[in-house]
């Protein structure tokens, strides 16, 4: 792919940050575009949340991965708040 | 008497028909602050090892924390204790709702219930005054209406806590109920309550509960609301913990298929969606909160229409526990029968992570041909059939038909089904086990082996850490002395939490420290410092575990199923490959807490250290068993 390529990945996140974040209006899940070599802390901050801050897991393809795992075209990530129990 | 204390608990022995009022000491209440840790200090007193769980030497206790009934954040708790009958160990359930308050208000920390009643009875609480009541016309009845009884007779505002049918039939299911909809669901205490005869406890107060520095308390709340950013509080408030359905089954977090499937897999993200976050409060009509609880985080559903119609017009709403118990256990995404097999639950009064995985156990069974539509009565028993596992529900709680050979759960249940049914009993010691997988989380190996009440999620560990305690760990780095710090502290400050009274969630949102800082100005203890608090932690799991130490019982001997841990592993999803090395894991946090690595028993450094030197010989003569190789 050329230096300044982009790629596509598909991203959902917890239910209330669906619903208060507006890259996602509400939806389930959306596409975001990302410089080739993103990972998944770029991905959380191009639509306007810090992982770490907010102590999110993820789930990259159905794996957990970490934050500086990088991102292939294609993919499928979930951000998901830390456990509790109830 | 210091703040956040009515000063007495009741004693009512129920053999003999006689009640008393008995103070407790300050130096007690600083030791164990309230719930179970003052429960375990009193039933360890109390109750003699060897008693027969279902037996009149069983005390059946409940009991608040000193920032019950208050404003604290989030002060609604009580607890209900005993030695329980499903696991012959200690046992504890922790519930919210009006009652923990209400029976402060009413002028009691606690009631202690001993004897057998030769009737069925209730005891009632009327602003400091106690009587055993005839409970003829409330016996056989469901939940709600029992409750709805008892307000008619004694007034709406009276509080209730009680046990359905499930628990008058002594099943090892049954839970304490209150409010319809709140349970104290675990170690099966409800069979307890019922083979006391004991319908119901109704209380009914005006008092208040004292506070020292009142005015500190609702700074420290104010500051608290005003400044918390916990996102997962924002999830609390509008789902309940039915927002973390799908992305629990999505990461790992949820078993699946009882114990033996993956998320990814076996219950992919279309069919969780269906039972998770929006789809679920979208057959809600409103929130409601326990007391003074700012969260909210229960809801009232919408009665329905159809096959799962609810039988009252305000049931409640499922929390995650029980959408993934009937959901992902079971492989059903039909939320409406998950809707509906709650309220089943609640009006049986039965805990539903135990319905839910006992009926996945048997929808396994069936599936495999241990069981057949013979045994059954015609039920077809496969993944998925929400009908089925509905009615297989209401069996169990009226333990009739096929529900009947499961009302004492997945252990009992497997005894009589022959070996090749042991195979699918995932439980521990008897207890089946929360709806969260140490494969994805393995400090709850610890939590669900070691801890005096097996098989629970909220008895602390990483899973329920507050997010002001940190500690710098590989999750899977078994031997880190860190690792093992780690869980000691999450350990004592969720004991310190549970005793004090306060919900979970005020702790996961809000932090320790804050809750630290209100038993302060509830109490008045401003000289006892956050260690003095988290050895009071260390001193009630210690009185805990000794419990069942004088039993003889040793935690390495439990039964370690092998789906929990990864023998074998899974071969697809977010936990493919993986194995614990629990063993590793537990010898590092007996080695941290300076328990013996073989009996499990503390050293006499330990307990000295703790103020309970006393229990040195009693530990010596209980013989616990050693295990040289785990």
């Amino acid at each position: 792919m050329p230096a300044d390529a982009t790629i596509v990945v598909r991203l959902r996140v917890a239910p209330t940050l669906r619903h208060t974040l507006p890259a996602f209006a509400g939806a389930k899940e959306i596409e975001v575009h990302l410089a080739q070599g993103a990972t998944v802390y770029d991905l959380a901050a191009a639509v306007g949340l810090d992982m770490v801050q907010m102590g999110l897991l993820c789930v990259l393809n159905g794996q957990t991965a970490s934050a500086e795992a990088t991102l292939q075209q294609g993919d499928e990530v979930r951000l998901l708040h830390r456990l509790a129990g109830g | 008497m210091p703040g956040g204390y009515m000063g007495k608990i009741l004693c009512v022995d129920l053999s003999s028909g006689r009640l008393s009022d008995e103070a407790l000491p300050e130096s007690l209440l600083r030791d164990y602050l309230g719930g179970y840790g003052l429960g375990a200090r009193l039933l360890y007193d109390r109750v003699p090892a060897g008693a027969d769980p279902l037996g009149p030497a069983n005390i059946l206790g409940f009991l608040t924390g000193p920032l019950t009934g208050t404003n604290a954040l989030i002060g609604s708790r009580f607890v209900v204790v005993g030695k329980s009958p499903k696991t012959g160990t200690w046992g504890d359930a922790n519930c919210g709702g009006q009652f923990g308050p209400y029976l402060k208000f009413a002028g009691y920390d606690g009631v202690l219930v001993s004897g057998i009643s030769p009737k069925p009875v209730y005891i009632l609480i009327e602003d400091g005054k106690a009587s055993l009541q005839d409970a003829a016309e409330v016996w056989g009845h469901k939940t709600a209406e029992s409750e709805a009884l008892l307000k008619r007779k004694h007034g709406e505002k009276a509080q209730v806590a009680l046990i359905g049918p499930a628990g008058e039939k002594v099943s090892l299911l049954a839970c304490v109920m209150n409010e319809e909809g709140r349970a104290a669901g675990r170690s099966g205490l409800g069979a307890v309550m019922g083979a006391k005869r004991l319908k119901a406890i109704v209380v009914k107060g005006t008092q208040t509960v004292p506070v020292a520095d009142d005015e500190r308390l609702r700074e420290i709340r104010r500051k608290a609301l005003a400044e918390c950013k916990e996102e997962f509080l924002e999830t609390l408030k509008k789902y309940g913990t039915a927002g973390i359905t799908a992305d629990s089954a999505a990461s790992g977090d949820s078993p699946v298929k009882n114990w033996g499937g993956s998320g990814r897999f076996d219950f992919q993200p279309e069919h969780a969606d269906r039972v998770s976050d929006d789809a679920v409060v979208a057959h809600q009509q409103r929130k409601y909160g326990c007391y003074r609880c700012p969260i909210a985080c229960g809801g009232i559903m919408n009665q329905g229409k159809g096959q799962f119609a609810l039988s009252l017009p305000h049931g409640h709403k499922p929390e995650y526990e029980t959408l993934a118990a009937f959901g992902s256990m079971t492989l059903n995404d039909n939320v409406e029968a998950i809707i509906k097999a709650n309220e089943l639950c609640n009006e049986y009064g039965l805990d539903t992570i135990s319905t839910g995985c006992t009926v996945s156990y048997a929808i396994e069974c069936y599936e495999n041909e241990i069981i057949s539509p013979v045994d059954t009565g015609g039920l077809e028993l496969r993944w998925g059939n929400a009908a089925a596992i509905v009615e297989l529900t209401r069996q169990i709680g009226a333990r009739e038909g096929f529900g009947a050979s499961l009302a004492d759960g997945i252990k009992v249940a497997a005894q009589k089904l022959g070996p090749e049914a042991l195979t699918y009993a995932i439980h521990v010691q008897g207890e089946e086990v929360a709806m969260h997988d140490p494969r994805f989380l393995p400090d709850l190996a610890t939590t669900y082996l070691m801890d005096a009440t097996p098989g629970r999620h909220t008895q602390g560990g990483a899973l329920v850490a507050p997010p002001d305690m940190k500690f710098d760990y590989d999750k899977y780095d078994y031997a880190s002395p860190v690792h093992a710090q780690a869980h000691r502290a999450f350990v004592n400050i969720t004991h310190v939490l549970n005793a004090a009274g306060v919900c979970l969630f005020g702790v996961s949102t809000f932090g320790y420290k804050v809750l630290l800082e209100q038993l302060r100005a509830v109490t008045g203890w401003k000289e006892m410092t956050d260690e003095d608090f988290l050895r009071a932690g260390e001193r009630i799991a210690v009185i805990r575990h000794a419990f069942n130490l004088r039993e003889g019982l040793n935690p390495l001997l439990r039964n370690i199923p092998g789906r929990l841990v990864g023998k074998p592993p899974l071969n697809a999803g977010p936990l493919k490959g993986i194995t614990l090395d629990y063993a590793t894991q537990i010898r590092a946090y007996l080695k941290e807490v300076d328990w013996d690595s073989k009996t499990t028993v503390p050293s006499p450094a330990a307990l000295r250290a703790l103020g309970l030197g006393e229990l040195i010989p009693d530990l010596r003569r209980a013989n616990v068993p050693a295990v040289e190789t785990f």
